[in-house]
This record gives structure tokens, sequence and C-alpha cells, in this order.
């Protein structure tokens, strides 16, 4: 959180997304190189390959860019970034052909046969949540997004994302405690 | 919840460790689009010249097919259009009118039918709440749990071992559907069997087809794209050897003979792969998917190729086969196309995604669903635009915010 709104503000005079806006690639650079990151990892965690996450980020910066003037001062990139990576990565997947094809083998492959059996417990779980929740899941606790942040990028209110990350807690182990 | 936490994170830790070193991963990505950027306002000014070359009749651009098809683009139709409004009267159309069902939108359980010119719609029947697959004539439909008719009567229960209603891939006689099930116990691999199902009748066996994972993997079963009882044909698709080969069937529907098999390697970076079907099964697209580059080849009746699409994959075909909706590359609308010459036809509105497309049967429209590339609208993921096209690029009608599924 704290690196990105370093990046936004970090020009001084001018915010970096004012700058951006008028065409300055060196501040639309700036203002995107801290979120490439999250960006790449959260594509990676919905199509489940590197070189497809590396693509549907590299697609993203390239829309991000298109769509600069929807960029409002105070908006924040973070969300804003996530949301056209995650539309992207929908984009991919979307066509049953496609998402049969790859998607559902993501969360095989990685399923050790270890004696952990409440951790091979959650890593069934985790699989088999709604992809909506999984990706509550990873962008509040992987990317350690704020409810708020989680919130946009979904496009869905603060309370429904708690609510939904609740549920997916919930569905992962059922005597969890409330989202605090 | 701070355990919790900490053992969820540890499997995202372990599905992200394929990403490896990401030192460098941010230059390429940032460089590749730039670049990309800059590439798309050179094809851009290409495309103009394109134009502008053949307007003046001097120069004949015949090799590059979307450019060469994109002399005869028609821009997409009026952009007025309505929304569908919850429906109370029953359908009053004769069976023999094909209609497209959809979910009602007050009532996600109610199915709706709307006929293809436009013109006439009405309420179907219930049922519909967890999906299902309609007949192209929209005259039955599946649900979780039976199938039934343009009234909502019950007309039989879905086979034994359906996977789901989802997976009916309803036949081209508008009274058939193809379906592939498990041969084995759930918890082992087993092959995939082809089914023909007459609803309210046992399925006929007609060949072992793909494999199917054991059911706690949550892999994908083999997909039927086509199922054509006029045409004696199916085409089956599964993805293999651990999700890095897709291999796609024509098989005989009478006899069970596997007509002719492909197997595709996906490319490197690796990608996706896409497999379409014309309605008899006589022309089979297998895309080449990617989020930048796709391209498609057309294989005839014997397996044989017919024509290459550079830069676009194939989504779906008319009802006669004529047309394909490609999707080119990303960043460029929808298009329907005469994919034995590449002329376009229809071009979707910009900034649009494809979601589904339905072909008119026994006719020439095609429905195409698509949404728009809107983070904040498109969250609903179930919501399409629905433009019915007719074979001359005519936008015939639009209808936004449709269930389909």
């Amino acid at each position: 959180m704290t690196y990105v709104a370093q990046a936004v503000t970090a020009a001084g005079e001018r915010p970096l997304y004012d700058l951006a806006r008028t065409g300055d690639e060196a501040a639309f650079e700036a203002l995107m190189r801290p979120l490439i990151e999250p960006g790449l990892r959260l594509a990676h965690s919905m199509l489940g390959d590197r070189w497809e996450a590396e693509d549907a980020t590299q697609e993203a910066i390239t829309r991000a860019w298109r769509k600069l003037a929807q960029l409002r001062p105070g908006m924040p990139v973070r969300p804003w970034f996530l949301a056209i990576v995650m539309n992207q990565c929908r984009n991919v997947r979307r066509t049953r052909w496609f998402s049969t094809a790859r998607i559902a083998e993501v969360f095989q492959s990685h399923r050790g046969g270890n004696a952990d059996i409440e951790r091979v417990d959650v890593a069934r779980a985790l699989a088999r949540l709604p992809s909506q929740d999984r990706q509550a899941l990873f962008l509040h606790f992987y990317l350690d997004l704020p409810v708020e942040e989680v919130a946009l990028v979904l496009g869905i209110s603060a309370s429904a994302t708690k609510g939904r990350i609740y549920r997916a807690c919930r569905r992962l182990r059922p005597d969890l405690e409330e989202v605090k | 919840m701070d355990e919790m936490r900490r053992n969820v994170n540890e499997e995202f830790d372990k599905r992200q460790a394929e990403l490896g070193d990401l030192s460098g991963a941010s230059e390429r990505i940032l460089k590749g689009a730039f670049a990309a950027r800059d590439t798309r306002g050179g094809n851009r000014m290409q495309f103009a010249a394109g134009i502008a070359a053949v307007l003046i009749g001097a120069v004949v651009i015949a090799t590059f097919v979307y450019i060469r098809a994109g002399t005869h683009s028609i821009p997409a139709g009026p952009p007025r259009s309505t929304s569908p409004t919850h429906l109370t009267q029953p359908l009053d159309v004769p069976d023999s009118t094909p209609v497209i069902l959809y979910h009602d939108p007050a009532n996600s359980d109610q199915i709706d039918g709307i006929t293809w010119d436009g013109r006439n719609s009405g309420r179907v029947g219930q049922g519909g709440a967890p999906g299902g697959t309609s007949n192209p004539a929209g005259s039955l439909y599946s649900t979780a749990a039976d199938i039934r008719d343009r009234t909502g009567t019950v007309v039989g229960p879905l086979a034994d071992k359906s996977p789901n209603a989802l997976h009916v891939f309803w036949a081209d006689d508008e009274f058939h559907y193809c379906q592939v099930v498990r041969s084995g116990e759930d918890g082992i691999t087993s092959p995939g069997l082809l089914q023909l199902v007459l609803p309210g009748r046992p399925p006929s066996n007609i060949a072992r087809i793909g494999t199917f994972a054991p059911a706690s993997q949550n892999r994908p079963p083999p997909i039927v794209v086509a199922c054509s009882v006029e045409n004696d044909r199916a085409v089956v698709y599964a993805g293999s050897k651990g999700g890095l080969t897709v291999q796609d069937w024509v098989v005989q529907l009478s006899t069970g003979r596997i007509l002719w098999t492909h197997s595709i390697d996906l490319p490197t970076p690796p990608s996706g792969v896409g497999i379409a079907a014309t309605r008899d099964g006589r022309f089979v697209a297998e895309s080449i998917l990617s989020a930048t580059q796709s391209a498609a080849t057309i294989y005839g009746p014997d397996g044989s190729a017919v024509t290459d699409l550079a830069s676009s994959s194939v989504a779906a075909f008319s009802w006669d086969g004529s047309l394909a909706v490609t999707l080119p590359n990303s960043g460029a609308p929808v298009r329907l196309i005469r994919w034995r010459d590449g002329s376009i036809v229809w071009t979707g509105p910009a900034n649009a995604n494809f979601r589904t497309a339905r072909a008119e049967p026994g006719g020439g429209r095609i429905a195409v669903g698509l949404t728009v590339n809107n983070p904040a609208d498109d969250i609903e993921e179930r919501l399409v635009n629905l433009y019915v096209v007719s074979t001359d690029g005519k936008l015939s009608w639009e209808l936004s915010n449709l269930n389909l599924n």
C-alpha cells in the first residue's frame, strides 16, 4: 500500500497520474512499475501459467495506458490497475474452450501427498472455492490489500467483500471467527 | 484467523513458486507493453493504408486476411438497445418457430424466449436457475435434473450419469443430445463415453473418447462441440498430457468410428487451444489462443486443412457453416467473417468481449453475445449484450444485459 502511494505522489509538484495522463511515458512507467509484480501474481493466480500471466499483465498495462483518462485525481491506482488485470485474465479464460483446456489444471499440480492432512484439506478446499471467493482471498490475504481496495478491484461494496472473505474462510474451515 | 491466513498463503505461495525469480519480469513486461502499444498504432496505419489502396484501385492486398478482409468491413449497427423486462405472458408462437431462450431478468429460474426477428417474446417455463442449455430451436431446454419443452413441461429426466445439465450438447435434429460421461467410478481415471440421448430413453453408447481424471482432481471433462444427427457426426475435444496437449476427435455417431483426430501441442510460451465446429461437424476450427497473438486453422470433413486465419481465433459458426465468429488479437473487436474468403460481414463494437454465439437453426442469422470491457460493468459475468446479425452483416436487433447461461 505504502509504495503505491509513494509512486503516485513522488513527482513532487504534479502527481504522477497527472503527468501520465498528459502522455508522459516516464510518469506512466513510474506509476506502473510497482504494480507489475502484484498484477503478475494476480494474473498467475487466475491463469496458472507464468507466460500467460505475463501476457495478461502486459496487455493490462497497454489497456491502462489507453484508459488513463478514467483515472481521476484521488482515485487509488492499485485497485484500478488490478481490476484491469483481472478483467484481462477473464478475457483470456472467458471462452469455455480455453478454460476447460487449461484453467482447471491449475490447482492440481502442487498438491503434494504429505502427511499434513489439514494442509491438504486447505489446498483441496481452496481449489474448490468459487473463483470469485478465491480471488477475494488472494487479494486480501496474499497481496495484503485492505478490504476497501479488494472491494474496488472486485467492483462490489466493502461489506460484500467482507462477506465474501468470511464465506470463503468458512468454507475452508467452518469454525472460523468472522473477519475483523 | 491468523493461522488460516498463514495456511492459505502457504498454498498460494506454492502455486506462485512457478513464477520463480521476478527480477527482470517487470522490465520485460513494461517493454512488451510499450512495444505492443506502438505496434498497434502501426497496424492501424497499415489498415488505413490498405483501405485507401483498395479505394484507389492501385494495390491489391491479398495475403494477410484481416487487412484484405477489412475492405469489406461494416461497422457495428445502431447503438440503441433495450434490456429485457420481466415477462408474465406465455410465449405465443408456433412450436416450429425457433426462439432464443434466456433467463428472465427478475427471476433467473424463469426461462423466457424471443423469436429470431426480435418481435415476439414471452415466458417459457421454470427450472432455469442452475443454468442449462436449450436446443437450437429453443423448443427444449435442460435444467439441473430434467429436460423441459417450451411450455415448461418435463419431457424426461436427464440421462443417468449426466455430469450436469451444462454438458448437454443438443443435436441439430432438435430432439437428441450428445454428452460424454465417465465410464468408471468417480475415484479412478477412466475413459470418457460419448453418448447420444433421446430424452426419456436410455442413452446410446457411441464411442470411448478422452479421459476422465478422478473426480477429486476436478479436471475438465471431454467437451462436445458438435452433435449432428443429420450428418451422423459428433466433434469432441479434451485436454491431455497434463494440459500440454489438446486432442479433438470427429466421430461417426452411427458406428462410433473415429473419422479423424488431431493432437495439438500448446505453443511455447504456453497458451490455450480452442476448438469450434460447424453444427454438422464437417468443419472444425482449431485455434491457438493467447492474450496477444492468436491463429486458427479450419479443417474439412476428412481432417485436412482448408484454410488458415492469421491473427484471430474462431469461436463459432453460423448454421450453414459459411460464417465464422472470430476473435482477433486482443484489442480488436469481434468479427463475423466469411471464412473461405476472409471477407468481414460484421464487426462488433469496440471494447467488447466475446462470450457466446448462437446460430439460427435453418436460417442465416447469428446471435453474438458480448460483454462490455469495463471493470465496473462486467463483474456480473453472466450478462451479455446480444447482437443478432443477418448474413449480409445487417444488425437486426440488439438486447442488452441478457442472461443466457
